[in-house]
């Protein structure tokens, strides 16, 4: 499965490890080619990762990344709004693919009903944070 | 009629005068303490301290009862974020966003917010109407700092008339943004278009090639 995964934060980059290591080909992009140093370095040597240092929220960076023969493409750059904006430019380039297979990271709530209504999937993290906190603790 | 601006910045104060001497009523939602202080204190309780991207700050700010709705920030995902959550949960009639960057263009254009405005083709349009015959211009350099935007006017004589975009031969790295014609007609076939004198087009320049791309545009040999 080919995934492009926009943000190379903690969660872009841990997104990026766990689909290579499950046999995956995430393609990872970050505007600072620093945080590319989180992932581990033998993933990153043997091309399990590819890393593309650029901005993720320009259409022609994004042209370059043969997006629509993508299957799933993740915007997780830490900030919501810029998520919800690169994900609709990715939905406009891929054009005929399913909106749902674009899945923007969230940290708030009030965008997430936002871009679910618009066609894509939304994650709002801190509250998966919050309900595995609550499970744990049994509360 | 009942505007809320969010983010304007600096506008704030000119918009807010300019919409109460027209008999609106005008509120304004800032992150910007020192900007609501001092709308307050000009205009009375006209401005509130608050996030355009959370639905209790524009409770707050009356967006539920608001004709328009204007984002106005620095930033173009803020501002297509906030307009299409007020259309989402306020049904406001009329959202309006300003953005900055033309490679947004297309998002805003598809984003169903209902007037959005380039401020980038307003400073152009501005500066060519002050400019006047000036054959080339530069109007912004891009963070980055190795590439800028630049207007060329086609000057009366240059070789570039009647050729199309691909013949021009212009400097690897350049990208031509815009084409307008002399009667403000915006050419979206910008590959198959062919040049006329006092056309309008905006480039994106590599540094220092600025001088080479008005030289292709308006030389005549």
């Amino acid at each position: 499965m080919k995934i492009i995964i926009v943000g190379a934060g903690l969660v872009g980059c841990q997104i990026a490890k766990q689909m290579s290591e499950r046999g995956h080909t995430p393609i990872l992009v970050d505007k600072d080619e620093k945080s590319f140093e989180k992932l581990p370095n033998h993933l990153v040597d043997n091309d399990f990762i590819t890393t593309v240092q650029g901005d993720g929220n320009d259409s022609q960076l994004i042209k370059t990344l043969n997006a629509n023969e993508s299957d799933t493409v993740i915007t997780a750059t830490g900030n919501d709004a810029l998520n919800g904006m690169i994900a609709q430019k990715f939905n406009i380039l891929l054009k005929s693919k399913n909106s749902k297979n674009i899945k923007v990271i969230l940290r708030g709530s009030y965008l997430a009903d936002l871009y679910e209504s618009l066609g894509f999937s939304a994650v709002n993290k801190t509250e998966k944070i919050t309900q595995l906190a609550l499970e744990l603790i049994k509360i | 009629m009942y505007i809320v601006i969010a983010e304007s910045g600096n506008l704030a104060q000119e918009l807010v005068a300019s919409f109460i001497a027209s008999g609106d009523e005008v509120y304004i939602l800032d992150t910007n303490e020192k900007l609501v202080e001092k709308i307050q204190s000009d205009f009375g309780m006209v401005a509130t301290l608050g996030d355009m991207m959370s639905i209790d700050d524009l409770t707050e700010a009356g967006v539920s009862r608001a004709s328009i709705f204007i984002a106005g920030s620095e930033n173009d995902y803020n501002n297509l974020a906030a307009c299409q959550l007020v259309k989402k949960h306020f049904e406001t009639p009329k959202t309006v966003s300003l953005y900055n960057n033309l490679d947004n263009s297309q998002v805003f254009d598809k984003s169903g917010i209902d007037v959005v405005i380039n401020t980038t083709v307003l400073k152009i349009e501005r500066l060519s109407s002050i400019i006047g015959s000036h054959p080339m211009m530069k109007l912004m350099d891009l963070p980055g700092g190795d590439k800028s935007i630049i207007a060329v006017k086609i000057t009366e004589n240059s070789n570039a008339i009647d050729k199309r975009v691909p013949e021009l031969a212009l400097p690897s790295g350049s990208e031509i943004i815009m084409i307008a014609s002399e009667d403000g007609t915006i050419q979206n076939d910008m590959e198959g278009y062919q040049l006329s004198a006092r056309d309008e087009i905006i480039i994106l320049s590599p540094k220092n090639l600025e001088t080479g791309i008005e030289t292709i545009l308006t030389r005549y040999v």
